[in-house]
């Protein structure tokens, strides 16, 4: 592809700058992420939050609906399978200038810390985060006990 | 670097980053950028982010790209973190080829397209003088 560049007449610091950051982006959005996740393209960054009744997670999924995901539970495993497949155009190819979206099929299992209702779960996916709420099973819930403290005398 | 026509940042479109004069923490989103017959196309993941949540401006031939982050407070304790809490923000130099005036943006399912439209060919171009 023959184009004229309209570059900078000069390099500066904040080219090399650039340059270096952009380096430190190909390598984090290329793989350190995804890398644990046994060969997989890729897997969503998931948030998981404990409140007192139920479980939040949250996916980060860009681009994916409700019905690319398959969730599951077993126990107080939550395992979320999906692909999320390219949207690059093959009769493109050449004319891609940057390409750092991660696609792929992912498979992700979480381990709560307790057992969860596996009836009672809801997902919903929008603006490209998936979330799930798992309740708690019954007998894993907080129970609050009041204790008293006995104070002796103050000295 | 040099005038490697093949890099990518010798395109009319120049992908940036996260700017220096940003101080506070900002993520920089993983983008496609491709060209078409009539312009440029820039992806950007940007997942829990809606219109009303984005912000793009073109300033000097630099289209900026800023989206928040969901900032509602966690109502439980975290268990596992992964998501960044940050604004997303990046930064693309534009050139003469691009017709700022017609670029737009939509988002949508956490993904944010900008289209960039390439300038009229009658519009004046900027002579490059080759040194020596």
């Amino acid at each position: 592809m023959v184009r004229h560049p309209f570059k900078p007449q000069s390099l500066s610091l904040r080219d090399l700058q650039e340059e270096i950051n952009g380096l430190f982006d190909r390598v984090w959005h290329g793989g350190i992420r995804t890398a644990p996740f046994d060969g997989q393209e890729w897997a969503p960054p998931v948030d998981v939050l404990d409140e007192a009744e139920r479980f939040i997670v949250r996916a980060e999924v860009p681009g994916l609906v409700a019905a690319d995901f398959d969730v599951s539970v077993s126990g107080n495993v939550l395992t979320i399978k999906g692909n999320k497949p390219s949207d690059r155009r093959e009769e493109q190819q050449e004319q891609y200038l940057r390409t750092e979206r991660p696609f792929g099929a992912f498979n992700r299992s979480i381990t709560l810390p307790v057992a969860v209702d596996a009836d009672g779960v809801q997902a919903t996916c929008t603006k490209g985060v998936l979330e799930v709420s798992l309740p708690k099973q019954e007998g894993a819930r907080p129970k609050s006990v009041r204790v008293e403290v006995q104070g002796g005398q103050s000295v | 670097m040099g005038s490697d026509s093949t890099s990518p940042d010798a395109s009319p479109v120049r992908v940036g980053r996260a700017d220096r004069d940003v101080r506070e923490p900002v993520q920089t989103p993983p983008v496609d950028l491709y060209e078409t017959d009539t312009g440029w196309v820039l992806l950007a993941d940007v997942p829990g982010v809606g219109k009303d949540d984005l912000e793009v401006e073109v300033d000097r031939g630099v289209l900026t790209v800023r989206a928040a982050m969901n900032s509602e407070q966690p109502t439980g304790r975290p268990v596992l973190e992964e998501f960044a809490r940050a604004d997303y923000f990046r930064t693309v130099v534009l050139s003469d080829e691009v017709d700022w005036e017609r670029i737009s943006a939509n988002v949508r399912d956490g993904v944010l397209t900008v289209t960039m439209p390439k300038a009229e060919q009658a519009r004046p171009r900027r002579i490059r003088v080759e040194p020596g």
